[in-house]
């Protein structure tokens, strides 16, 4: 009789977590096309746009060729084992000239070079911009330090330093807070075939590691799929993908984290863009969790493109405890595909990909 | 062992029943703001807006004040028992002013609760006779005014019941005396909740031609919203639990339908308006029904909106062989809630909805 029982709430268990990876999948849902204006795609960017981050002065750095196979049964495309890692530099001040690809380092090209999450740091004394870029060498998970000097650069990027921690696992974004203080994801604890299982179980054994001045990493957060960083006034935000929520935690003095909210926002959100005069947050994102996977094992199937902005609409003290969310962009994929990244300047747009184009839009509606 | 069996197939049955509600029913409570450009709620209406017809001129007459309480009292909010009926004139030429109220005829003072409208142009005498699904006390009935302009009032034209009126929903105009309405359940009280729960298929699909009324669509379920393709061929109609809207070819007369396509939208969808300029078809649409029903037993609760365009990519003879889907607009249910209709004039955009306000955006994207 026992048996009986214990064997029923396993099956109720089994298809409760069924349920749920049927949701998150979204077999169910449907995504409806609009633009918020003229939107085009930016030449030369076609292996990918996964993460852009923006500087004081309107130029738009993007990581672009990221491989993502970390398992031999992955199905991914292999197209994608092919792929170069660059950095692009867009300029929302000429968008006619599209993207010009950066001249990298010696050293940071094939196996070496696999470009992730990037943010930067601009140092006001100097004039300096600094660029850390997560990067999946072959056999090990990195940080790389570079900088870039508008005035003296000719495009090219100048490698100073690069971090590895026992805590880099399975790396995904970066945050910096100076030019020797950052923050950094790990999108799950594998690296590697048991990956699938972190996502089949919906295990939380995802982290923020906080990398600091005097050196070392420490685990100061973990969660569930936790992937782009972003900051505002004492608040670190985490998005989750695979959960559709957006974690908002306050940063205390000594670099740990205290979480404050975790609001669903109903869409796979990817890469944060906080906008740096209104504060909204920005994200790429993929509504079809399903349609997401099947891209990534063929290259040529479309999968859908989204465009979020979240709006605090709380108190002053607790801003995020009521948010407003906006669709500003959606597409079936044929104009971008499993779009992950966003950027904003005025009422311009850019949109990167995860492994395909880059987009820039004009906003002619309300946003 | 004949227990089992009899167990088992009930719950298999409950189990299929509760997927194919769930999915109507919306598994997503965000409701995502997107605006074609900018928008506003049209002073004065605010005890619903739920269908809207539009004359080439751009005068669109609004059905308000749909007193749900005739339909299950208990399970929705009691303020409804409260709402006026009427009916507003919106002029997308004119589109600073309010609404405006349109005074009733005699007979159907304190006895209005409008569904669904639509209206005939006459091309010679310009006169505009409006055609209302009217939930009276005593029963289901399509009313036939004459809109007087001068006055701003509807005179009565024709009241018309039928014995297949059973809980009407939206009405197609055919001609002076003719149309076809939609039954969106066979009950009419709370007994109506048994019908999606077991799937019943006791709805009629009905086309009156003066004198007599009869199904042209029989034993089917949740029929909603009725509108004309441009070139009076084909007839859509929206079902809103199964989140499709379907095609049938018209033969004109005998006003015999048969199914052609089935498009499924994704979206509990709820009035369809039939873009002449462009062939077009604009849909009022609940991203989540269980939001809706919420919104229903407390109005103050805010449901979801959206409005779904259907843009036809296909030959002349088969305009939705294919078909692009768009959503030009998306509410958290602040400014709209519960979007059941949405018209199209000249790249603006009226929206109406079941119980709340109505709003105006310019369509700039």
């Amino acid at each position: 009789m026992i048996w009986k029982c214990v064997l029923l709430l396993v099956v109720a268990v089994v298809m409760q977590h069924c349920y749920k990876l049927a949701l998150i999948m979204g077999y169910h849902k449907t995504v409806y096309a609009h633009w918020p204006g003229k939107c085009h795609s930016v030449h030369p960017v076609l292996q990918g746009s996964e993460d852009i981050a923006l500087s004081e002065d309107n130029l738009a750095f993007i990581s672009s060729g990221l491989r993502i196979q970390v398992c031999d049964l992955d199905g991914i495309d292999p197209r994608n084992n092919e792929f170069v890692g660059r950095i692009y530099l867009f300029d929302f001040n000429n968008p006619e000239a599209g993207a010009s690809e950066m001249i990298l380092p010696k050293g940071m090209m094939g196996p070496t070079f696999n470009p992730h999450g990037i943010d930067t740091w601009f140092d006001s004394a100097t004039g300096r911009v600094y660029l850390f870029v997560v990067n999946h060498r072959a056999d090990e998970e990195t940080v790389e330090l570079f900088t870039f000097d508008r005035k003296n650069s000719n495009n090219s990027l100048a490698h100073v330093r690069t971090y590895r921690e026992p805590e880099f696992r399975s790396l995904n974004d970066v945050l910096a807070v100076s030019s020797e203080e950052f923050y950094v994801t790990n999108d799950g604890y594998f690296r590697n075939c048991w990956k699938t299982l972190e996502f089949l179980f919906l295990l939380k054994w995802s982290s923020i590691v906080h990398v600091t001045q005097e050196g070392g990493g420490e685990i100061v957060a973990t969660g569930h799929a936790l992937n782009s960083l972003g900051k505002s006034s004492g608040l670190v935000f985490a998005t989750s993908p695979v959960g559709r929520f957006l974690n908002v935690y306050k940063r205390n003095d000594d670099g740990t984290l205290l979480l404050r909210h975790s609001i669903d926002v109903g869409t796979g959100i990817d890469n944060i863009f906080v906008h740096p005069h209104t504060m909204d947050l920005w994200f790429g994102a993929h509504p079809i969790g399903h349609a997401f996977l099947e891209h990534t094992t063929n290259l040529d199937t479309p999968a859908p493109s989204q465009v979020i902005r979240l709006h605090p609409t709380g108190e002053q003290d607790d801003p995020f405890s009521s948010v407003e969310l906006f669709e500003l962009f959606s597409d079936s994929g044929k104009l971008i595909s499993a779009s992950s990244s966003v950027a904003v300047s005025g009422n311009r747009l850019l949109i990167g990909s995860l492994l395909q184009k880059l987009v820039y839009c004009e906003m002619t509606v309300p946003n | 062992m004949f227990l089992k069996t009899v167990a088992f197939i009930l719950l298999a049955f409950l189990v299929q029943r509760a997927w194919k509600l769930s999915l109507g029913f919306g598994t997503s409570d965000v409701g995502y703001i997107n605006r074609p450009g900018p928008c506003r709620n049209v002073a004065p209406i605010e005890t619903g807006s739920e269908d809207i017809a539009v004359t080439s001129n751009g005068l669109a007459f609004i059905s308000s004040g749909m007193q749900l309480s005739d339909m299950c009292s208990s399970a929705v909010d009691a303020r409804f028992s409260q709402f006026v009926g009427r009916i507003y004139v919106f002029d997308f030429q004119n589109s600073k002013q309010d609404a405006v109220e349109v005074s009733l005829p005699k007979e159907l003072q304190y006895n209005f609760s409008p569904h669904g409208i639509d209206l005939l142009e006459d091309s010679e005498t310009g006169e505009i006779l409006l055609f209302v699904v009217n939930h009276r006390k005593i029963g289901e009935f399509v009313e036939i005014l004459s809109y007087q302009p001068e006055s701003r009032s509807l005179s009565m034209v024709r009241s018309v019941t039928h014995e297949l009126f059973t809980s009407l929903n939206d009405v197609l105009a055919i001609d002076r005396n003719s149309f076809l309405v939609s039954n969106d359940a066979y009950f009419r009280s709370c007994w109506r909740i048994l019908e999606p729960l077991l799937g019943l298929r006791w709805c009629n699909f009905i086309y009156f031609d003066g004198t007599v009324g009869q199904s042209i669509i029989e034993n089917g379920h949740d029929f909603n919203s009725v509108a004309l393709s441009r070139n009076g061929k084909q007839v859509y109609l929206t079902r809103p639990s199964e989140m499709k809207l379907e095609i049938y070819n018209r033969s004109k007369g005998t006003e015999t339908l048969k199914l052609h396509q089935s498009i499924n939208v994704g979206m509990a969808v709820d009035n369809v308006f039939s873009d002449q300029s462009t062939g077009d078809l604009w849909l009022g649409s609940h991203p989540s029904l269980a939001l809706l029903t919420k919104h229903l037993s407390d109005i103050d609760l805010r449901a979801p909106s959206q409005v779904i365009r259907i843009q036809p990519l296909g030959p002349q003879n088969d305009p939705f062989n294919t078909y692009k889907l768009f959503s030009p607009f998306g509410d958290d249910g602040e400014l709209v809630s519960g979007s059941s209709s949405a018209v199209h004039f000249k790249d603006k955009l009226l929206i109406g909805t079941v119980a709340h306000k109505v709003a105006y955006c310019e369509v700039q994207s």
